[in-house]
């Protein structure tokens, strides 16, 4: 027995509680895109002992089922082949996971080409599918969230560059220092109720069509 | 086969080590189901003959004498296991074989084997009630205590959540010590709950050192009846140990105490102390280790043979009168529709029910993450009465 567990990085023992992702798995409604068998009969009967609503369908629908919170569905020729599904993308914004019946390259390469948050491999056991959910969620959230915080970096950056630039062109026009520059800037933005990057933004492009 | 020849069935239980006393009492309930069901003819006039190994408390003996009852004890069904951890080792074993294992021990859920039949408490069967009765009674400022494994992490995960939905609920210590702690370990321990004065201790300590923490309790002057310990685990065993004095007053929640005031109850304990005398105290475990062997030998009964094949079907949904009340195997996830219950250990070392669910028990369900709402609904509140 390992008498310990690792713990949660900033989250000592201390601080026992539920990880979120639990939580919403619950009540979570998963379409499982899969033929009817055996494999399939495993796979419903732990999601439902997890508390999961399942709604099974073969083949795949081009449209998702309304409210889907989570999709599994089976990845192989035939699935692949069928490119025109609409929920099918790496943009998915729900997560996605593949069931695998060759852990290969090929297979594996095309599970993550598809967007795939998880990958669980054929046949399902009980075990195993609690986890693979919990990882994928976790992860399609933590995705999610750093691509959000990336476009506004980038939005950020973007707006400090042109906020230089225009301060260039207001110090170099009016030979005042940057620092002068950015206060009338300011003083500008004030006045017209908008931002400093919008006024950055006008600046430069005047000074385009003035210069050209 | 010929109809006659006897049926070697599995026994898994320590008799040594930190955990001993349970698993024994749990191994002799074992015993006693099946010279029952021998006395009253077996099955079908087959013989239940115990194929019994003391694994020690160690998950790899637990194992390798799993392995052995199989291949060399030619069994196909044994019952055992008390930590998860034993669990856990014995599972690939039944699995790889196609056997089956009985697990008669409250355990901490998420968790489905087809090859194992569970019929110990599930969470939401004991820790719901108990965090739903404490809180309702003494307070939400709590005090955490246990030993330093699985099944008390995640039974601390549930009281936490719970009572941090409670207002004015707090957490004022959440300590962990090993499995082999000793007396002088308790005492700080004991010392700095009387300092941070909860409404109560959440105890998921287990084994030996079950008997040194409340003694350690008492010891420091806490007073049970104010501020008692509430436990998942404590029963008549460590109670019998540590002494009624120093027992008395705390809270323990349970599907099966020794004081259940039924015919069928008084009459099962009567016959268990005629055969194997006063040392071993019928307690939770004692109980299921006990109704999962005539679950099975009814199984067993109408399957004609004891292969999990033929087995499993007659097992999922099964009814039997146990001690407790009416038990059901759940077809869908293996573990037993239990009656959970609330008792306070009174001045003579027994269990006062002083809650319990209604006559239908409690479904389990052992992936349920978040214990409030329609789980604690069961508990009735005119069920809080005092007898026996």
């Amino acid at each position: 027995m390992a008498n310990t567990v690792p713990q949660r990085p900033n989250s000592s023992k201390q601080q026992r509680t539920t990880l979120d992702a639990f939580r919403s798995l619950r009540d979570a409604r998963i379409a499982i895109f899969h033929p009817q068998d055996s494999h399939r009969d495993t796979l419903v009967q732990q999601l439902q002992r997890i508390g999961c609503q399942t709604a099974c369908l073969w083949p795949p629908p081009a449209d998702l089922p309304e409210n889907t919170d989570i999709i599994l569905f089976l990845l192989n020729a035939e699935a692949s082949a069928k490119k025109k599904l609409s929920w099918l993308t790496p943009s998915s914004d729900i997560p996605m996971i593949g069931i695998v019946e060759y852990e290969n390259p090929t297979i594996l390469d095309t599970a993550l080409a598809l967007g795939c948050h998880g990958i669980l491999v054929s046949p399902v056991q009980a075990k195993g599918i609690l986890t693979t959910l919990i990882v994928s969620i976790q992860h399609f959230r933590n995705v999610r969230t750093l691509s959000k915080r990336n476009q506004r970096l980038e939005e950020k950056l973007q707006a400090v560059n042109e906020v230089s630039a225009a301060q260039a062109v207001i110090a170099r026009a009016k030979g005042i220092s940057a620092a002068d520059a950015y206060k009338v800037m300011r003083e500008q933005a004030m006045l017209k109720r908008v931002t400093i990057e919008e006024i950055a933004r006008a600046i430069l492009h005047a000074d385009g069509l003035l210069n050209h | 086969m010929a109809n006659s020849d006897p049926i070697p069935v599995g026994v898994l239980f320590s008799t040594s080590g930190a955990t001993a006393t349970i698993e024994r009492s749990q191994a002799f309930a074992t015993f006693f189901a099946i010279n029952e069901i021998n006395a009253a003819g077996g099955i079908h006039g087959r013989e239940l003959v115990p194929v019994y190994y003391d694994p020690q408390g160690d998950s790899q003996q637990y194992q390798a004498y799993a392995e052995r009852m199989i291949r060399e004890d030619r069994v196909n069904v044994m019952f055992g296991c008390y930590m998860s951890s034993t669990r856990k080792a014995v599972i690939p074993v039944v699995e790889k074989w196609r056997k089956l294992l009985f697990y008669p021990t409250p355990y901490e859920g998420f968790e489905f084997s087809p090859h194992v039949i569970y019929t110990g408490a599930a969470p939401n069967q004991n820790s719901a009630q108990l965090a739903e009765y404490m809180t309702r009674h003494f307070g939400a400022r709590i005090y955490l205590i246990g030993s330093d494994y699985i099944y008390p992490y995640e039974s601390n995960r549930i009281m936490s959540d719970f009572i941090l939905q409670v207002p004015g609920g707090k957490k004022l210590a959440e300590r962990y010590l090993p499995l082999d702690a000793s007396e002088k370990d308790f005492i700080p321990i004991a010392r700095d709950i009387k300092a941070k004065s909860p409404d109560f201790v959440f105890s998921t300590v287990v084994g030996k050192a079950t008997r040194m923490l409340y003694q350690a309790y008492a010891d420091s002057g806490m007073d049970a009846m104010h501020v008692p310990i509430a436990s998942l685990t404590t029963c008549e065993a460590e109670v019998s140990e540590m002494g009624n004095r120093i027992a008395a007053g705390h809270i323990t929640s349970a599907p099966y105490f020794q004081s259940i005031a039924t015919a069928h109850n008084h009459a099962c304990v009567a016959r268990f102390r005629q055969q194997f005398g006063d040392e071993i105290e019928p307690n939770m475990c004692w109980e299921a280790a006990y109704f999962q062997v005539h679950l099975f030998a009814e199984a067993m009964r109408a399957a004609g043979d004891d292969h999990y094949d033929s087995l499993l079907p007659h097992l999922l949904g099964r009814a039997f009168e146990a001690p407790q009340g009416r038990v059901i195997i759940h077809p869908g996830n293996h573990h037993a529709r239990l009656n959970p219950r609330i008792g306070r250990v009174n001045a003579n070392g027994q269990f006062d029910i002083v809650a319990a669910s209604d006559g239908l028990g409690v479904v389990p369900d052992p992936y349920l993450v978040s214990h409030v709402g329609a789980a604690w609904n069961t508990l009735q509140s005119p069920a809080e009465v005092r007898y026996g």
